[in-house]
């Protein structure tokens, strides 16, 4: 184990770009254990820690969607420093 | 792959027979293209057809206008849909005033009906042993769903269903012009029901989907027209009906094709809604076009301003660049990104409604018969325009 790692604390968060979320309702369709949709079907989450063991959906979730409308950051401390690294994001031009 | 053949790919036309019967190596050749394929067709267009290429148009929609939608002059291309045929800002306030009628609770609230309507019309083939299934149930099924969401009784259905099943397959047998005369008729009339349903609404709102209708603003500045009402009217019919008929019949299609495949969902009904999206992808049924709003350059073509453009999403689809092993039906494919809906602004309004019909009406089929299958000895039939896919399927039915 690297030094960094030992004194990693990193935590998964997925959130939803808004103005890109067009409401088709995947992530919720493949990931519902983690995104949910507002009333008109738009995914409504802002900023969410996504719990140990639902990573793997989690990323499920934001691999479906066609808009690559949900960013995801590993947030935490490491070796006592406050961090934050973005995801990559599925580009579009 | 079958061969293509040169002279029918450079006239390539959406809209002709002459592709129906498998379209796909026509697609693949178009796709692969060095720049952009330019058919001769429709005096000369471009036709995108790679992934990025057609979420780009679906994404600027400030380039690529939905002014007009369809590649052809005549029909209802003159009739302008909302809010198919709308750009943003406009598009904008009449979607989120249709948003709510095709929310995830709203298409809730329409589930169980949609299921007694899947269960009696497939009971039916599971008590012939078998049947058309098109007929039976991928064009009754919408059709009652669409009576169902416009808040009317039951009893309109089988009105409905004589102008769906004109508006769908025109006078099969009749040649082009008598088949379209036909088209027209049954859209005149429904236009007309729908008319004689708004003056209604207005005289004293009634508790369905026109009498929403005629309470709501454009952006809180005005009334809605009766055009405006009687547009969307129409494009509910149009944009439910067709789109829902092929996305089902080339699900069963395949399904009834391929036995692995059915004894895989037959296990794990879990799959189902994976199967769907699959098989979403794997044909899916809505290709379409676009008019120039500006003139820009795109991978070194020049699009000129009013320019118009043809969209294959069947073929963006099969890019292997975006979906490995593309011509092959994986229910557990990841990510599975496809565009059968759309994507931006313009993405299907009726995408929950249609993967609930889609969805109950396989459960359906898996619920009440032990297997089935393609009729041994029939060819299904393909019918090719810019809704296309699988126009006739016999299926033999075990109870």
């Amino acid at each position: 184990m690297t030094r960094a790692s030992q004194g990693a604390k990193l935590r998964l968060h997925v959130g939803v770009d808004r103005e890109r979320c067009a409401g088709h309702g995947t992530c919720a369709y493949f990931a519902g254990s983690v995104f949910t949709l507002d009333e008109l079907g738009f995914n409504d989450v802002e900023d969410l820690e996504v719990p140990e063991g639902l990573r793997e959906v989690a990323l499920r979730g934001v691999a479906a969607c066609p808009e690559r409308a949900i960013w995801t950051k590993e947030k935490g401390e490491v070796d006592g420093n406050s961090t934050e690294i973005s995801g990559a994001r599925f580009g579009i031009d | 792959m079958t061969a293509v053949d040169k002279d029918l790919l450079a006239r390539f036309d959406l809209n002709s027979p002459e592709y129906a019967q498998d379209p796909y190596p026509y697609f693949d050749a178009i796709r692969e293209t060095d720049g952009i394929f330019e058919t001769t067709a429709y005096g000369g267009i471009p036709v995108l057809a790679t992934y990025q290429d057609v979420l780009y148009l679906y994404e600027r929609t400030e380039l690529f206008s939905s002014r007009k939608t369809t590649l052809m002059d005549e029909g209802m291309g003159a009739f302008r849909l909302i809010p198919e045929m709308v750009d943003p800002p406009d598009h904008t306030v009449y979607k989120h005033l249709l948003l709510p009628l095709f929310s995830p609770p709203a298409v809730a609230r329409l589930e169980a009906q949609i299921r007694s309507t899947a269960e009696e019309l497939f009971a039916g083939m599971v008590g012939r042993g078998g049947g058309e299934f098109v007929n039976e149930v991928s064009i009754p099924l919408p059709t009652s769903v669409f009576v169902h969401l416009m808040g009317w009784p039951e009893s309109l259905t089988p009105q409905f269903l004589d102008w769906a099943d004109k508006l769908i397959r025109g006078l099969p047998g009749a040649d082009e012009t008598e088949s379209r005369s036909v088209q027209m008729g049954a859209a005149m009339e429904a236009s007309q029901f729908f008319s004689a349903e708004i003056q209604a609404g207005r005289e004293g709102p009634k508790d369905d989907l026109i009498g929403y209708l005629v309470q709501q603003t454009f952006d809180g500045q005005r009334p809605l027209t009766d055009e405006e009402i009687l547009s969307i009217c129409v494009m509910l019919l149009l944009a439910g009906l067709d789109t829902v008929k092929t996305a089902l019949a080339n699900a069963v299609c395949f399904l009834a094709t391929s036995e692995p495949h059915r004894r895989e969902l037959r296990e794990d009904r879990s799959l189902i809604p994976a199967a769907i999206e699959e098989l979403l992808r794997y044909e899916a049924p809505a290709n379409g076009a676009r008019i120039m709003n500006q003139t820009t350059v795109y991978r070194g073509r020049e699009f000129k301003k009013d320019e118009l453009v043809c969209f294959l999403v069947a073929a963006a689809c099969r890019d292997g660049r975006e979906f490995p092993n593309p011509d092959r039906v994986d229910f557990h494919r990841q990510p599975n990104r496809h565009l059968a809906f759309g994507a931006g602004p313009h993405r299907c309004l009726g995408i929950h409604l249609a993967r609930t019909e889609m969805r109950i009406a396989l459960e359906t089929i898996f619920d009440a018969c032990s297997d089935f299958e393609l009729e041994p000895g029939t060819t299904p039939a393909r019918h090719m325009s810019q809704i296309m896919g699988v126009s006739e399927l016999q299926l033999r039915v075990k109870p």
